[in-house]
């Protein structure tokens, strides 16, 4: 009796069918991966997640080149008060921008991962599927790349986690998975367009494949795997974008990073960026990222552009340059802006000047936000390319006029040779008068320019005691002369130096010898490329990091100025284990397969 | 035979006199129990002229009446309502008797139907209802804090409309929500606003503790269960209710900040340079700032804010009919400018009989709610602790040094906005617009069928439909509006966000009672429901809003910002069963199952099932007891019992792969949208579970006058839903899981006095204490520990501050071992004069170079001769020892006087506020501090407690934040008069008490803080966490409760 009535109340409720239906709630918002990849489309919006992870602020966004690149041997965080986190390589496993990179880039393995599971589903032309394919592949590549050179070995996973179960995965060689990435970087190369397909940097391109690659291979060469056999490969990837054709150098070293602030693309110099747009404060997405906000010239004036100024150059970065080298003064500006106002002040100490590689004064999207711009991060340049073919075919061959000329014409562009011929590159004071209260003007005259030389005059107890070149002008024939006037002081005098044709060339000492030529393209790739995210790992390769930086802190305990003696604190700090990252806590706690790097127990 | 009989025995031939005389014909009849069903003999039944019947023991009744105009008949039993019924040409009518006591402690409601108190045998509580509406309150959880034995009510701060956080018996969840199954009026929810009831409209609150007692509600009970029922329409003439209440609320609680004098002094000790510049302007120094009197914004921000509530009610009815209609309005102002609570609503009830068995009813509630103003407690646009509306109250300058005019400026000229978003507060509160609208409609009906007197059907419906907008809009003179602020680049700014949701159940049952053989009575019920929930949203926000002074209607105007929707929704079916036997009272058995389908799980995992058992046995029926005269009640109950929980997201079992706007690329510096897995799904979860054990004991003496009650359980939950860690080379930082295990166990007392009564004066005591511990049995694969940080401010965000560790309480608070501070003993002096660290003394986490005498100071709990990570460990315990409230009634003559007092004792607080205004953690120059902190270590002053400026090491959590959060609260104080009844007829009315009453009138505690009932960043894993919060107000009320 209570058994049928108690059925009887449940038909009442609901039937069995009915109710079975009545427990079924499907998901409204949202997709499910299996549901998805029907398109192109699709498949195309999936592969665009995979970008995203690029641009995220736990990778190019900000962290990987700011955080994990301010303290090498061209630059330092100009925060006296810091004494703990990655800018002075105080740190432990817990960081959370350590633990940052790495749930990034499996993130960006796992989106690439379901995108190539799903590849094949969507009907659609299998031309287009394989270049999709081939960015996929890269672009998982490029990630692993990123784990393995910052953190040894890695857990190796190819296939989307299908379950929430057995997540720990063990971590395989350094070794199999440089081998992995080889291949897939190779399969890639092979699927995707070439550069002359795009208009853009942003995307992976058989340039930006093939320089990579020889990025790959230059580093499977170094520390700490050794297989010297690579720098061949390397050599031969870099020198298949060499012989593209597309590629040149831009003849403004300057205009490259310009560029980037204002978001213009240049395919022949930059031919891999992260690309970013808007600054937060224009409709619908932006997609930001913070190069010239952090580092930068320091000012907090809103058009300029607020910049905290957070990096200064070291000197010894300051040093390596010749005074003909414009990098020099671009890289380390040597002016920032007073507080609020457009007034720019101009620094003469070395390690007081703060990083200018990029500027926001040229940024062109206003209103400027404080700290978010649409500046492109570049990935991959074309001078990058040659000095990379240069170092591999070095170690290979030992100087050869090929090589020997590939770099020349990285320094001429440097010099601006080809934009500026001969130009001033120095005033030397002669005479420091006297009486001299306010600053004087400094006018060059005659030397048949085409672009006219500017200077100013710094004084102190009414002497004037350095006259700074603030542009070099172009094609002088002569050298000007001098005039220094002012409504105060007199018997100033000073001379001008002009640059020479040959004087940005590598001399007959740097191409001596293979070990010569090796020391001068350590200087050269850092005076190229600095900043650019590339040099802490270009020092691990190559096994210097700690006795570079060692010396780069004894250098700023004995010659920096008092208050920038905390400059020596990252070289203070470093040690042998930070060759490589810590694997996060966090995975170590969750992970029993994994264990720990030298050193960061 | 007794008087009474004999009586009636002498009238009723009189009335068979009477009869004869006119024209008459015979009504029968047979009343009954309105509950149990019962017959009761003895009733009387009276017609309109003075004829007179009574019930034979069977209940059955006969009597003569006019064979026309028969008029009304008039019954009445003591005990019971009276019902009068129209004759009309009935020949028969029976008649249920309500129970008058109902309601008021004889009869409990548990989950789908009520009990005799008697024969309850799982631990249900019920809250005092007369108690708590004296407290002047928004919504009846406010004041049930400290009501009841096992149920922890605590709110996170001050704010008004803020909802309370109710645990009942500890927490069972680690990461999802704890809070209790509320069935209101039959409707069983799980996350109600508790604000659309008004409090007057409360007829009665039980809570349902033990499985036994919750497991009818199955896979939600595992929580507990908060039963409410509201008023509804009575027999009788129409009652007109009027009561009313003004309030004036205050903050008790200022900080006490430096002077300007000291105030100067403590920048001149960060940067006498620019402390010069500043502050020593026109032959002006240190000395110029003695006894000046500074600016202090509290005194700006605060307010004396004012509180009225109306309420009128109408109710009545006959035994066919009973109505209700009420409506209130109730305005809170906060204590803080611009900010407020109000809400207005209305409400009718009517049940109405049809023929004899069948009985329908309705109920319906709408209320209007609005919130308005600024969060202290939430960041407003960055993580960083000065973006906290507090932080500028306090930090303020007390005194500007350039003569700026602090008071009415937004910017403080000396503050570098890039770093500090310091702004003016009372400015920012006015004009940063916050509102938040409520608009709530509920809606029950039933119709209960009798298909024999023994055997009743009813089925229930009902609608909880609940709409939400959220606007906010900052203007120029706001923070994150003002295009001279860092946050302000955006400009002029707002946003709208609504969100609907709509909760609907259908519940059948069956219920048969009946008793066997007079000593074996059984009751069974047996049920069938359907629910749903479905919820969506919408927002946008703009930016660069041009016409600021059309307010949020301006937002079109403006540049679209971000846009967002979403729904979702979920479905269970149920089934369930309860059996009820019971032997002379003696013996009582209960038994439950429920089985409940949730569309949450995936096939194979949808259904589940939930049984419990409880048995009690009545001593004080025994013989052996019978016989100790001042025992009246004593009662063994023991129940074990399984509950559940699916308190997961409605689509937790799938993968979501989503459309975010921020997981673009910008090809060609045009956003192309990408597709991302946001969450990896978990096909295979299935419901919590949670096995309840409670013995209880109920002892009841001289004649009920004491009352006392223990129980004691454990619950252990298995298979918890855990949104548990994943290793992120998953592509995932977590997901759900079933997996990890909680112990909670506990002790709770009651025990209600009459401690005196005679005609003029009573004096009666409710007391109740409960503790509870829980203790962590498992996590996910491998894992041993939580580690939780707050997120407050930027530096401290990679710190974790609560761990939840196996073996251990769900969130201990960790940290470091604070150690005082560095005293020049601890160095060596170097020849260049600086101090360097001896050997043999610990570094506090920075370099060992870096650390200087008058810097904090750590212990090395490892001893390795390093603090790092590895010296943190468990410096305080967030979850009390016991809490309890204390309530005492006294009457003389027509005085009332109610006192209400309710603790907390054993938890600790972090109290964040000190780092920030005790040592200025985050180096902000021109920031106040707690006068106190005057005493800070400096050369000639070698304070040991407070460290030097810029002493603070790293951003660390330490023992010296984390205070004692015991605490003893006058919570609410009543005093009344009620007018003698000759003196209220006088003046038309049936009876009128005017009061005055309080709340939160004093607090005993050794907290530094504002208040020691702060949680601002509550989780079950982040308890206690003190920083900017909003202050609690104290609340003097005059009222008056009128009936006409």
């Amino acid at each position: 009796m209570k058994i049928k009535l108690f059925i009887a109340l449940l038909l009442l409720t609901c039937s069995v069918s009915s109710c079975k239906k009545f427990l079924e709630e499907l998901p409204r918002d949202f997709v499910s991966p299996e549901n998805y990849f029907n398109t192109e489309t699709e498949l195309n919006t999936a592969l665009n997640g995979v970008y995203d992870i690029m641009g995220s602020a736990a990778l190019y966004g900000e962290v990987l080149w700011s955080q994990f690149e301010v303290t090498t041997d061209e630059s330092f965080y100009r925060q006296s008060t810091t004494t703990i986190g990655l800018q002075v390589y105080n740190y432990d496993s817990n960081n959370s921008s350590v633990q940052g990179v790495w749930k990034a880039l499996y993130a960006g393995i796992e989106r690439a991962n379901i995108l190539l599971a799903n590849v094949n589903k969507p009907k659609m032309s299998d031309e287009t599927r394989n270049v999709m394919r081939g960015e996929a592949l890269f672009l998982r590549a490029y990630y692993y790349f990123l784990l393995v050179s910052n953190f040894g070995d890695v857990p190796l996973i190819l296939q989307p986690t299908g379950s929430v179960n057995n997540p720990a995965v063990a971590r395989t060689s350094s070794k199999i998975v440089y081998d992995q990435i080889l291949a897939d970087m190779t399969t890639a190369e092979g699927l995707v367009r070439p550069i002359t397909a795009y208009t853009y940097a942003g995307r992976v391109s058989k340039s930006a494949v093939q320089g990579i690659l020889a990025r790959v291979c230059l580093k499977m060469a170094g520390f700490p795997l050794r297989d010297v056999s690579k720098y061949q490969l390397a050599a031969d990837w870099a020198k298949k974008v060499i012989v593209s054709g597309h590629h040149s150098l831009n003849p403004s070293y300057q205009q490259i990073f310009i560029n980037h602030m204002q978001d213009l693309y240049d395919l022949k110099e930059g031919i891999w960026e992260v690309e970013f747009q808007g600054n937060l404060l224009a409709a619908g997405v932006n997609e930001t990222g913070r190069l010239g906000v952090l580092g930068g010239l320091a000012g907090t004036n809103a058009t300029i552009g607020n910049s905290y100024g957070q990096w200064n150059g070291t000197r010894v970065f300051y040093d390596i340059f010749s005074p003909q080298d414009l990098r020099r003064d671009w890289n380390i500006g040597f002016y920032y802006y007073s507080g609020a106002t457009t007034n720019k002040v101009y620094q003469t100490v070395a390690e007081a000047k703060s990083v200018g590689k990029w500027r926001r004064e040229y940024e062109l999207l206003t209103p400027k936000n404080n700290n978010y711009n649409g500046a492109n991060f570049p990935l991959l340049r074309y001078a990058d390319v040659l000095l990379m073919y240069a170092e591999a075919m070095n170690e290979v061959a030992g100087p050869s006029q090929e090589i020997i000329d590939y770099i020349n014409l990285v320094r001429q562009r440097g010099h601006g040779k080809v934009l500026n011929g001969t130009n001033i590159y120095s005033i030397n004071v002669t005479a420091g008068g006297s009486g001299y209260t306010t600053v004087p003007t400094v006018t060059l005259s005659g030397g048949g320019f085409t672009e006219a030389a500017t200077a100013t005059a710094s004084i102190l107890n009414g002497r004037v005691t350095a006259i700074t070149v603030i542009t070099p002008g172009s094609f002088y024939k002569t050298v000007p002369t001098i005039t220094i006037a002012g409504t105060t002081g007199t018997g100033a005098q000073a001379t001008a130096t002009l640059s020479t044709p040959t004087d940005a060339n590598l001399t007959a000492a740097e191409v001596a010898s293979k070990e010569s030529l090796r020391l001068s393209l350590i200087d050269e790739r850092s005076k190229e490329l600095c900043y650019e995210g590339l040099r802490r790992g270009d020092l691990i390769r190559w096994g210097i990091f700690i006795e570079k930086m060692k010396n780069c802190a004894s250098v700023a305990t004995l010659r920096n100025i008092a208050a920038f003696k905390y400059a020596s604190r990252g070289g203070d700090n470093i040690s042998e284990k930070h060759n490589l990252l810590p694997i996060p806590l966090s995975e170590i706690s969750l992970n029993k397969l994994l264990t720990q790097n030298p050193g960061w127990n | 035979m007794s008087m009474r009989k004999f009586l009636l025995l002498l009238i009723f031939p009189l009335l068979i006199a009477q009869a004869a005389l006119s024209q008459t014909r015979v009504v029968k009849g047979k009343i009954t129990d309105e509950r149990t069903g019962e017959t009761l003999p003895g009733v009387n039944i009276r017609l309109s002229n003075e004829t007179r019947a009574v019930t034979d023991q069977n209940g059955n009744f006969s009597i003569n009446v006019p064979a026309t105009n028969s008029g009304t008949l008039t019954i009445s039993y003591v005990g019971y309502n009276q019902q009068i019924i129209t004759i009309g040409t009935q020949t028969e009518i029976n008649v249920k008797l309500v129970n008058a006591t109902q309601g008021l402690g004889e009869v409990v409601i548990v989950g789908y139907g009520a009990v005799k108190k008697p024969d309850l045998t799982g631990s249900i509580s019920q809250v005092n209802i007369s108690d708590l509406q004296k407290a002047p309150v928004k919504s009846f959880d406010d004041a049930l804090a400290g009501r009841i034995a096992g149920v922890q009510v605590s709110s996170n701060d001050g704010q008004p409309g803020i909802s309370n956080n109710i645990v009942i018996r500890g927490n069972n969840s680690v990461t999802q929500d704890n809070t209790p199954l509320y069935v209101i009026d039959g409707f069983p929810i799980d996350n109600p606003d508790n604000n659309v009831i008004s409090p007057e409209d409360i007829e009665s609150i039980t809570v349902l503790k033990d499985a036994s007692a919750t497991a009818i509600y199955g896979s939600r009970g595992a929580n507990g269960v908060i039963i409410i029922q509201t008023k509804r329409g009575k027999i009788g003439e129409p009652v007109v209710k009027y009561t009313a209440y003004a309030a004036v609320q205050d903050v008790t609680h200022r900080e006490n900040m430096m002077d300007p004098y000291e105030f100067v002094r403590l920048q001149n000790d960060i940067d006498p340079i620019t402390t010069a510049l500043v502050y020593f302007q026109n032959g002006r120094n240190l000395d110029s700032y003695r006894g000046v009197k500074g600016l202090d914004f509290q005194d700006e921000l605060y307010r004396q804010a004012f509180m009225h509530s109306n309420n009128l009610s109408v109710s009545g009815g006959t035994q066919k009919t009973r109505y209700s209609v009420s409506a209130s309005a109730l305005g809170q102002g906060g204590v803080i400018v611009n900010s407020g609570f109000s809400r207005y609503q209305g409400r009718v009830t009517l049940d109405q009989e049809i023929g004899t068995k069948f009985k329908v009813g309705i109920n319906a509630n709408y209320s209007n709610i609005n919130i308005t103003g600024t969060t202290p407690s939430s960041s407003t646009a960055q993580v960083n602790a000065s973006t906290n509306l507090m932080y500028s109250v306090w930090g303020y300058r007390p005194v500007s040094g350039s003569g700026a005019d602090l008071l009415n400026e937004l910017f403080d000229p000396e503050v570098d906005e890039t770093v500090n978003y310091r702004v003016n507060p009372v400015i920012s509160a006015q004009n940063e617009y916050r509102k938040n609208v409520t608009n709530n409609i509920i809606a029950n009906a039933y119709i209960d069928f009798a298909i024999t007197p023994k055997l009743k059907f009813r089925a229930t419906g009902g609608l909880n439909n609940n709409q939400n907008r959220s606007e906010s809009f900052n203007n120029t003179s706001t923070r994150s509006g003002s295009p001279y602020g860092p946050l302000g680049a955006s400009g002029v700014n707002g946003g709208i966000a609504y969100r609907q949701v709509n909760n609907w159940v259908n519940e059948n049952t069956l219920t048969y009672t009946n008793t066997f053989k007079k000593d074996h009575s059984v009751s069974v019920l047996l049920g069938g429901t359907l629910q749903g929930i479905d919820a969506t949203s919408f927002g946008y926000t703009a930016i660069a809003v041009p016409n600021e002074s059309l307010g949020i209607y301006g937002l079109d105007e403006g540049t679209a910002r971000t846009i967002s929707s979403s729904s979702t929704g979920s479905t269970l079916a149920s089934g369930l069963a309860r059996i009820n036997y019971n032997y002379k009272s003696k013996y009582l058995l209960t038994a439950n199952v429920r089985a409940d389908g949730s569309s949450k799980f995936r096939e194979g995992n949808k259904w589940s099932v939930f049984t419990s058992g409880a048995f009690a046995w009545r001593m004080s029926a025994e013989n052996f007891m019978k016989n100790i005269k001042f025992i009246s009640d004593a009662k063994l109950r023991i129940s074990y019992g399984e509950t559940g929980n699916n308190r997961i997201g409605d689509f937790s079992t799938y993968s979501t792969f989503i459309i975010e706007p921020m997981a673009a690329y910008a090809f060609n510096n045009s956003v192309s949208k990408g597709i991302i897995p946001m969450a990896i799904g978990n096909p295979g979860l299935k419901w919590e579970s949670t096995a309840t054990t409670n013995i209880g004991y109920d002892l009841s003496l001289f004649k009920g006058r004491i009352e006392f009650i223990v129980d004691a359980y454990r619950k252990t939950t298995s298979g918890l839903l855990l949104n548990a860690l994943l290793p992120t080379t998953t592509g995932y930082a977590n997901a759900f899981k079933n997996i990890g295990s909680v112990r909670n166990q506990g002790l709770e007392f009651s025990l209600n006095t009459e401690n005196i009564k005679n005609k003029n004066f009573t004096w009666s005591t409710n007391f109740n204490i409960s503790f509870n511990s829980n203790k962590v049995l498992g996590l996910a694969d491998d894992q041993e520990s939580i580690q939780t940080p707050v997120v407050w401010e930027r530096r401290y965000t990679g710190t974790p501050l609560y761990v939840a560790k196996l073996n251990n309480p769900i969130a201990q608070i960790f940290g470091y071992v604070w150690d005082g501070v560095y005293q020049y003993s601890d160095f060596d002096r170097l020849p260049d004069g600086r101090y360097l660290l001896k050997a043999d003394v610990v570094n506090n986490g920075s370099a060992r170079t870096a650390v200087q005498p008058g810097d904090i100071k750590y212990k090395d709990i490892n001893g390795d001769g390093v603090v790092n990570t590895l010296d943190q460990t468990q410096i305080g315990r967030s979850m009390p020892i016991h809490t309890g409230g204390l309530s005492n009634n006294f009457t003389f003559k027509n005085f009332d006087l109610n006192v209400f007092l309710q603790w907390s004792y054993g938890n600790d607080i972090v109290n964040a506020n000190r780092l920030i205004f005790e040592g200025n953690a985050t180096t902000a120059v021109n920031l106040n501090q707690y006068a106190e902190y005057a005493e800070r270590w400096t050369p000639t002053n070698p304070s040991n407690t407070l460290h030097r400026i810029g002493g603070q090491g790293p951003a660390y959590y330490s023992s010296r934040i984390i205070e004692d959060g015991s605490y003893l609260r006058l919570k609410t104080v009543s005093f009344g008069y009620t007018l003698p009844t000759t003196l209220a007829k006088a003046i038309k009315l049936k009876s009128l008490r005017v009061y005055s009453s309080g709340q939160n009138l004093l607090t005993w505690t050794n907290y530094s803080g504002p208040d020691p009932e702060v949680s601002v960043k509550n989780s079950t894993l982040t308890p206690g966490f003190d920083y900017s919060a909003y202050p609690r107000a104290r609340t003097i009320t005059f009222g008056l409760n009128a009936t006409f």
